[in-house]
């Protein structure tokens, strides 16, 4: 990405914010309440416009930064699972159990993403290190701190 | 001072004691991994603490941020990867003199300055964070108001080439605290959903925004430290095993040779992290700048000359205390680790300024104690974890990622047993990494949802105030100490401008010259 593009696309999500929360203003909210946040709601329009000013007046340059190397492009993959596999588990913690879901997640992703080989020992080690990880927050959260964790529909 | 010193006694508690070393320990391990910062590491902590006596809990996130910094050391000098930002001046020596086969002594030396840097620093927080927070007693509304202006435009003045967006954020931030009902007026605003209807809690916040986007970025450069990077890495650690005798006394013994540059480097640690938004790592290669200087032997920094670690390590450590001087005073953290810290106060209730040293004052005594204590513990806590540091390179980042997402997740959800809470944490994880994609700076964001519910709440109270008596004018802009705070205002953020502007120059006129 260029830097005039990163700059661009800044503005674009500055817009973003402030019409979104524009947008949001309860307009039944008449007394002291909306005073602060519409006048903060001010101050960031005003700073996206000055942004805008700024940028056309010191424009950025169009070429691309070469900070990003070919393995950075060929791991985008592996980044993708893993923010999905993030998301994914956040969203089935609540159904399945933090247990569960949180063994499910770490050996599950520790196993497709890793870059060496597999190996039975390498997957035998691993099991056992998400084990011992899992047992450490069941005893330090469950019965030292006596959290109360998402139990869902197994544990 | 003696009466800070004397609540040392609450160390004394086996359980205290517990929690600090393995507070201590863990500081060192997730420091010294590359990708995991001190402020990541109390962010994640922070959540614990809520189940822990106050007192307990800020003394575990003070040993967390104390040995974090110091940790990020290990790596820096094994294999030339700083673990904490603080420790990218300790590379420039520390790693040549690995290479020379002089890892354990570069590794002596980074702990036992840490200590030296440490201890000097929390001593001058002791003695000077009651002066302050005695001469913020006698601020108003209207003053605290302009505090937490300050706070934020400084932040994002010093945060290097973006001001607009350093700003922004943080004016962003403050707006995301508003989700809710109004702290004065009780009217609902923003609630979008109904899971904001009780609005944003501090704890998701700093998780979310500091854990979320670091784990983003280990799986980005995933590649980097795995595969055949990470064995050529372990390899280099391994190399850096061999530990010969008496190492420790002779660098106690140098420091004869040595006082120009540790005497540099605590000045600079101690004046210059007490200005919000300087960070350690800034500090670090301040002192390593002119501690070169003023050697007699410049041309052999950067060749592995110890000094460069001790100049590095004394100045970085030294930060830990006086940055938190404006956070306990007046409410502004010093830094980012400083704002995740804030969020162990707030879950206690313990809103920060001049009340922590009058109402709360055995609470804040006991965590100044306990953070000079923490640097003694750093210390042996740091030789022992050092003994075994060419393994801490065999944990593998995809390890790190599951571990930190399953402990953000239950971070977040174990203070208020609420998903929303997870929810918001992740929507607020994966929003700070896009801003930081587009080179917006996170600090000043977390630092607005801190002071946000602050500002708004002395702002409409100085409202009240002055449309009882002589204006909104009279009130916020006349006053010494109100004209002083937007005089720095002014200037941090035209200060910005500049070296935003100077850096623009410079870039365009290489770019001419390519051309």
């Amino acid at each position: 990405m260029s830097d005039r593009l990163r700059e661009y696309l800044s503005i674009g999500v500055m817009l973003a914010l402030v019409g979104f929360f524009y947008m949001q203003t309860p307009s039944e909210v008449k007394h002291g309440g909306s005073i602060f946040p519409n006048a903060l709601m001010g101050a960031l329009a005003f700073l996206t416009l000055l942004k805008v000013a700024v940028d056309l007046l010191f424009p950025k340059s169009r070429a691309a930064k070469q900070d990003v190397d070919q393995a950075t492009k060929d791991n985008r993959k592996r980044f993708w699972f893993i923010l999905a596999s993030i998301i994914v588990y956040v969203l089935l913690v609540e159904y399945i159990g933090f247990y569960v879901s949180s063994f499910v997640f770490f050996f599950g992703l520790t196993v497709a993403v890793q870059y060496e080989p597999r190996t039975p020992r390498g997957l035998a080690i691993r099991l056992a290190s998400v084990t011992g990880f899992m047992l450490f927050l069941w005893i330090l959260f469950t019965k030292v701190l006596l959290a109360q964790l998402p139990k869902g529909m197994f544990f | 001072m003696l009466e800070t010193l004397s609540y040392l006694s609450f160390l004394a508690d086996p359980y205290v004691l517990l929690v600090m070393t393995l507070g201590t320990l863990a500081g060192i391990f997730l420091g010294a991994m590359p990708g995991v910062s001190p402020t990541m590491a109390v962010a994640l902590l922070v959540p614990m603490t809520f189940y822990m006596d106050p007192r307990t809990g800020l003394i575990l996130l003070g040993a967390v941020y104390s040995s974090a910094v110091a940790g990020g050391g290990i790596t820096a000098i094994l294999i030339n990867v700083p673990g904490a930002p603080a420790s990218i001046a300790t590379l420039l020596d520390g790693y040549p003199m690995a290479k020379k086969g002089r890892a354990w002594e570069a590794l002596c030396i980074t702990f036992w300055y840490s200590m030296i840097g440490g201890i000097v620093g929390v001593l001058a927080m002791i003695w000077f964070a009651p002066i302050l927070a005695n001469f913020a007693m006698n601020f108003g509304p209207a003053q605290i108001f302009w505090v937490t202006v300050f706070g934020i435009t400084i932040i994002s003045g010093l945060s290097g080439g973006a001001v607009i967006k350093g700003l922004f954020g943080g004016l962003f931030g403050m707006l995301l605290s508003c989700i809710g009902f109004s702290p004065m007026l009780g009217e609902p605003r923003y609630v979008f959903h109904d899971s904001l209807t009780s609005g944003i809690a501090i704890v998701p916040v700093l998780v979310g925004m500091f854990a979320i986007p670091q784990v983003l970025d280990l799986a980005e450069n995933l590649h980097n430290l795995s595969g055949e990077n990470r064995l050529r890495l372990m390899e280099q650690a391994r190399a850096g095993g061999v530990r010969p005798r008496g190492t420790m006394l002779k660098i106690i013994l140098n420091i004869r040779h040595w006082w120009k540059t540790v005497t540099c480097s605590l000045g600079i640690g101690l004046v210059k992290s007490v200005i919000p938004g300087v960070g350690a790592n800034v500090v670090g290669l301040i002192a390593y700048d002119y501690s070169k200087r003023l050697s007699d032997n410049p041309q052999d920094w950067g060749k592995g000359e110890p000094q460069g670690v001790v100049a590095s390590e004394t100045a970085n450590n030294c930060t830990v205390g006086p940055a938190l001087i404006p956070l306990l005073t007046l409410g502004i953290p010093g830094s980012p680790t400083a704002a995740a810290l804030l969020g162990g106060l707030l879950i206690h209730g313990l809103f920060p300024g001049p009340e922590l040293f009058t109402k709360h004052r055995e609470i804040t005594l006991t965590f100044m104690a306990g953070l000079l204590a923490a640097q003694v513990f750093m210390f042996f806590g740091g030789m022992l974890i050092s003994r075994y540091s060419q393994h801490i390179t065999k944990v593998p980042a995809l390890i790190m990622i599951a571990a930190v997402s399953v402990c953000a997740v239950v971070g977040s959800y174990g203070v208020q047993n609420s998903m929303d809470d997870v929810l918001i944490m992740l929507g607020l994880g994966l929003m700070t990494y896009v801003l930081l994609k587009l080179d917006f700076p996170v600090a000043p964001m977390v630092l607005g949802v801190v002071l946000g519910p602050i500002a708004e709440v002395n702002f409409l109270r100085g409202k009240l105030v002055a449309e009882a008596g002589d204006g909104m004018f009279q009130f916020f802009f006349t006053g010494g100490i109100n004209i002083t705070f937007i005089i720095i205002c002014v200037l941090s953020i035209c200060w910005g401008f500049f070296v935003e502007y100077r850096a623009y120059k410079s870039k365009k006129a290489a770019a001419e010259v390519q051309s």
